[in-house]
């Protein structure tokens, strides 16, 4: 890494290899911390050669960003410990799950997110270092990932075919080509589409239930005993209610383990056509445990695509837009829960199988790219040249293609048939995703070597 | 389920049915759903078996007097376990498609009419509806 002429006020924090914040020569300590957002107008050359201006925080503005940035990222480490044994005590002993990961945000994501809060506060100012840690939401990321389900055979899928009900009814010849097409990936003509869709869904939410049953009973049961704690909730009273296998409700009067949660958003993100991490009843379920109660005088908010609740006969289209918002165009696929940690901490958590997660982990990056948040080395400039130029129309079809490789995924995740898309001729092949897997390995390999010797350092000027 | 006719509403059409509804007494109106929904309980949740879901909404052109363009109980047939059924409450936001919901109990069809006919099942009704009626005021 070069060394950075250092202003005349401001430095170069170095927070890993290569990558740095300003910061002010003289750091402000945290009690004293408070930013005006001050802007200056840059000029930038647009795609076409035309001058773009564009207003951008002044240096002394991101230098006191940088301050709390540093001194937050401290805090939510701190943090971290007590927030991971919170999550490993709540779902480690449970048999579905395969493996928990735990971090803290780190300081350039912070400096991120305090920058776009900036632009969004009240006066943009933050007036507190209180002000600059509550935008940045959930500080401490986890992730329960969930064990997959053995392969399933011709013969176990014939049987749950034949056994299928919709509305009462055994499907009909039809109904059942249709759906034979979809689990074995068959063609199937545009028309039909939505509906090999919904009945794909109905065959496999028996197998979305199997994997994240364990999960959601153990969410249900801490989100049951946090109400009993902090709002007297009557368990006698909900046994009346009927909303509750009686059994899972008497684990909480007999059962001295069961943990508190405080859960205070859900959000079930899947693709158009990708089958969601907990399946509508179950979402219900914890729809029924939180009985949409207000939490901080919040109203608690579950987002999840609304198609099949059960409640709704809209099309995707018709619905909210905070309701389409949990549906992604690139597949992406993951169960979510805000929680406020038994120490205070925001954390998020994440319910996810271990191929989507791997998945996840570089599917973002075209998105990142068209979105000009571009974090990346210089072995993506190939990979970023090809995103940057696919029209919008192109980048809608790439992303069909996202979402079939995180269905594929997901398929084997829930022990489906499953045939590995290919890249569409169309696409340049380095955005198959075999590549972008293999670019973002070579990443993390080179950026595992380059941390080796790394701690973070300031960078005067020489 | 469809529970309300939202087919030919768009947003200068709901303005129009804002302007031109009568304004109602929510109590009154809540009690007419109440016993129109109880008939229909009693008539269509078999004690086994597959049946329909069903709401009973507000009367065509009424408004409720809170922030929302029509109120519905329903029944939902529970998935899991045969024979029983959820009964809901549901609120439509007053602009655009979606109403925000609450599971009342969930029960065979004697549970349901039982706890209907709890005095205290109009007042527990009532609270629902104004929470989910403001609750509308955040979606976006």
């Amino acid at each position: 890494m070069g060394k950075i002429k250092a202003a005349e006020k401001f430095v170069k924090y170095f927070i890993k290899p290569g990558k740095s914040l300003t910061v002010n020569k003289n750091m402000q300590p945290f009690e004293k911390f408070s930013c005006v957002g001050k802007f200056k107008t840059i000029n930038q050359k647009g795609k076409h050669g035309e001058i773009i201006s564009k207003e951008v925080l002044t240096e002394s503005t991101l230098a006191d960003l940088g301050d709390a940035s540093v001194w937050i990222d401290a805090h939510l480490k701190s943090l971290l410990p007590g927030a991971r044994n919170e999550v490993v005590d709540f779902f480690g002993s449970m048999g579905s799950v395969e493996k928990i990961m735990n971090r803290a945000k780190g300081a350039l994501s912070v400096e991120a997110k305090l920058e776009r809060g900036l632009k969004q506060a009240p006066g943009q100012t933050f007036k507190n270092i209180d002000e600059a840690i509550a935008c940045i939401g959930d500080g401490i990321g986890s992730r329960v990932i969930t064990k997959s389900l053995n392969k399933l055979s011709e013969k176990e899928i014939e049987t749950m075919v034949s056994d299928m009900l919709i509305d009462g009814q055994k499907l009909t010849c039809k109904q059942k080509d249709l759906l034979m097409r979809a689990i074995y990936q068959k063609n199937i003509k545009p028309r039909d589409k939505e509906e090999a869709f919904r009945l794909f869904e109905t065959f496999a939410q028996p197998l979305i239930e199997k994997r994240s049953q364990e999960v959601v009973d153990g969410l249900t049961l801490g989100i049951l005993k946090e109400r009993m704690l902090n709002e007297g909730l009557d368990i006698k009273k909900l046994k009346d209610k009927g909303f509750f296998d009686e059994k899972l409700l008497d684990r909480l009067l007999t059962d001295n383990g069961i943990k508190p949660i405080k859960v205070t958003e859900i959000n079930n993100y899947r693709g158009r056509y990708g089958l969601p991490e907990f399946s509508n009843n179950q979402i219900r379920q914890l729809a029924d445990a939180l009985n949409y109660q207000r939490v901080d005088g919040k109203l608690l908010t579950i987002y999840s695509d609304p198609r099949g609740l059960g409640r709704y006969n809209y099309t995707l289209e018709e619905t909210a837009k905070q309701a389409q918002e949990s549906v992604k165009a690139s597949g992406y696929r993951t169960a979510q829960i805000n929680v406020v940690h038994q120490n205070g901490a925001l954390g998020e958590i994440q319910f996810r199988g271990k191929y989507t997660n791997m998945i996840g982990e570089y599917e973002h990056i075209a998105y990142d790219l068209r979105r000009n948040k571009n974090t990346l080395g210089e072995n993506f400039d190939e990979f970023k040249q090809a995103i940057l130029k696919l029209s919008d129309d192109e980048y809608a079809k790439y992303n069909e293609y996202l979402e079939s490789c995180y269905n594929y995924y997901n398929r084997l995740e829930l022990g489906l048939p499953a045939i590995k898309p290919k890249l569409p001729t169309r696409f340049n092949k380095i955005l198959s995703e075999e590549n972008l897997k293999a670019l973002h390995d070579a990443d993390e390999a080179l950026q595992k070597e380059l941390n080796k010797n790394f701690s973070p350092h300031i960078s005067y000027a020489a | 389920m469809v529970k309300y006719d939202i087919t030919s509403i768009n947003s200068k059409g709901v303005n129009k049915i804002v302007k031109g509804s009568n304004k109602m007494d929510l109590s009154q109106e809540l009690d007419k759903i109440i016993a129109k929904l109880k008939a229909r309980v009693e008539k269509e949740i078999p004690d086994t078996g597959y049946f329909r879901n069903f709401a009973e909404n507000f009367e065509k052109g009424k408004k409720p007097d809170i922030y929302a363009r029509d109120i519905s109980l329903f029944i939902e047939r529970d998935e899991a376990r045969d024979g029983r059924a959820y009964l809901g409450v549901s609120v439509l936001h007053p602009e655009i498609n979606i109403d925000a919901a609450s599971y009342i109990m969930n029960g065979d069809r004697n549970k349901i009419l039982e706890y209907m006919n709890n005095k205290d099942f109009k007042e527990e009704l009532q609270k629902a509806v104004l929470e989910l009626s403001e609750s509308l005021k955040n979606v976006k």
